[in-house]
């Protein structure tokens, strides 16, 4: 069992990562919605743009994918996918791409 | 050449400005008052940098190149209304946002009452001007005053802990928007006939920033109503802030009121895709045109007499009782711990839309008028004052805390 974790860094690339992992039949997702280091401690600061900020609007914000993966092989037809897709995730700016493996221990008795 | 050159060295010390500055250093090891020791570069130190590149020292953006490098101040007003107008998507505003509109509009109109009254008379008095330039002086500076810098605040606010989280969150809230009534008011001073050499009315003028601000806000939903790739999107922005902000100083209208009605209508009637992608352009530039403002601003500067400056510590003080008068009046029915009766001390930082205030004025009348070289030198004495002590009366006000190292 794997934790897939896809970093999204282009807003409008999100629903395609979706309809990828859709695809493969990946269930169990959670989309996360963050912004960077780098922008909470220096972009942050507005000079005209306060107003924005108050009511959450929505720039440069990082969608982090979590998913499930029973199969690890499913992550060679991922790419293919999300390449036609235009996410390219060797580009650091498009996004990123990471698995690790995870237990998910049951309770005792089951 | 030397147009092209100032052009070349004015945009590199905006964009490296923009990086480098708006920063809080806590400087642990220097010993002293609080300000010293946590330095919050607000970008104000632009001014002088400008003030050194201008006439009086280096030469290099003199009066001549200035006037060509106006274009790019209109580029950079219309930016900023544009930016200001389209956060204003009334139906994505929750109760808090609602409930402190009417309070904060209250305090900033205050606030221009304050300035703009007293001011009618003190540059008759020591300018000698007419009725109406008083009047433009006047309410151009009630204007510039009424606003609150957002930037400072953003960086105290950080600091803040337990309780007084919530009072930084109002006070942010109160900056946010307050910036209403000087994009109006001074909307308003440029309907008068006197900035339009006695032709037409009040009533024209207003019809008419009103109408191209409309106008130009659906043509830009229209457009928009295509699916357009980022870099079409950006022509589009580019050509309503070129066309909107041009129109607006060719006709001597204030390209900020303009381009922030333009902004409204695109905020409430554009697809939310393109809304937030046209956000999102807008809001990388914010800095780096307000460092240019800075420093094109500071080059304009002259500073004047002994006179003015004293009418600039006349002005510190009335924007001082003001803030505190207005504060309390508008929150005067919710003064609890958490709202202390002198919150008005927490919104004195200032910057931001007064020196775009400022620099629409050098825009559209005669820079070295007097009436537009004492509301230069009030304006800019006021700002860099004020940014050298609203920071630790923030501070203060929000009981005291330090900031950490990382903050």
């Amino acid at each position: 069992m794997h934790i897939l974790l896809i970093f999204v860094y282009v807003d409008d690339l999100v629903d395609g990562v979706l309809e990828a992992l859709v695809e493969l039949e990946v269930t169990g997702v959670t989309v996360v919605e963050g912004a960077s280091m780098e922008r909470i401690l220096a972009d942050d600061v507005p000079i005209f743009s306060g107003l924005l900020q108050t009511i959450g609007g929505s720039h440069d914000k990082v969608r982090l994918v979590l998913a499930p993966l029973a199969d690890r092989s499913l992550v060679e037809p991922l790419f293919r996918l999300l390449a036609d897709i235009g996410a390219d995730m060797a580009d650091p700016a498009v996004g990123r791409l990471c698995l690790l493996p995870a237990e998910f221990p049951q309770p005792p008795g089951n | 050449m030397k147009l092209v050159l100032a052009a070349a060295l004015v945009t590199a010390l905006a964009f490296a400005g923009a990086r480098f500055s708006f920063l809080h250093l806590s400087l642990s090891g220097v010993r002293g008052s609080l300000w010293m020791r946590n330095i919050l570069l607000t970008g104000t130190e632009f001014v002088f940098v400008g003030l050194l590149l201008g006439s009086p020292f280096l030469g290099i953006l003199d009066d001549m190149t200035l006037v060509g490098l106006a274009p790019i101040l209109g580029m950079g007003l219309s930016w900023i209304g544009l930016l200001f107008g389209i956060q204003w998507q009334v139906h994505r505003w929750d109760g808090v946002v609602r409930s402190g509109l009417v309070p904060a509009l209250v305090q900033a109109s205050v606030v221009t009452v304050i300035i703009a009254v007293p001011f009618f008379f003190l540059l008759r008095w020591s300018l000698d001007l007419s009725h109406a330039w008083c009047l433009v002086g006047a309410l151009t500076l009630g204007a510039a005053g009424s606003d609150t810098a957002q930037s400072a605040l953003a960086l105290v606010g950080r600091s803040a802990r337990g309780e007084s989280r919530a009072l930084a969150r109002l006070l942010r809230l109160v900056a946010d928007l307050d910036g209403l009534v000087a994009v109006a008011v001074f909307g308003a001073v440029c309907w008068l006939p006197v900035l339009h050499g006695d032709t037409g009315s009040v009533g024209l003028w207003a019809a008419l920033s009103v109408g191209l601000g409309v106008v130009m806000g659906l043509v830009v939903v229209a457009l928009t109503s295509y699916q357009l790739a980022e870099e079409e999107l950006l022509l589009v922005l580019l050509g309503t802030v070129f066309s909107g902000g041009g129109l607006a100083l060719y006709l001597s209208l204030s390209p900020l009121f303009v381009n922030a009605v333009t902004g409204a209508v695109v905020a409430n009637l554009a697809q939310k895709r393109v809304l937030t992608s046209l956000q999102s352009l807008l809001v990388r530039g914010d800095r780096s045109v307000y460092v240019l403002f800075l420093i094109l601003a500071g080059a304009q500067w002259h500073p004047s007499g002994w006179g003015v400056l004293s009418l600039a510590v006349a002005y510190l003080i009335l924007r001082t009782t003001g803030k505190l008068a207005g504060n309390w009046l508008a929150f005067r029915g919710v003064v609890t711990p958490a709202v202390p009766g002198r919150m008005g001390l927490g919104l004195l930082s200032h910057g931001g839309l007064a020196i775009a205030v400022v620099v629409n004025l050098q825009q559209i009348h005669d820079g070295s008028s007097p009436v537009v070289d004492a509301v230069t030198t009030i304006v800019l004495v006021g700002v860099v004052v004020s940014e050298l002590f609203s920071p630790s009366l923030a501070w203060r006000l929000l009981g005291g805390a330090r900031p950490s190292p990382l903050s």
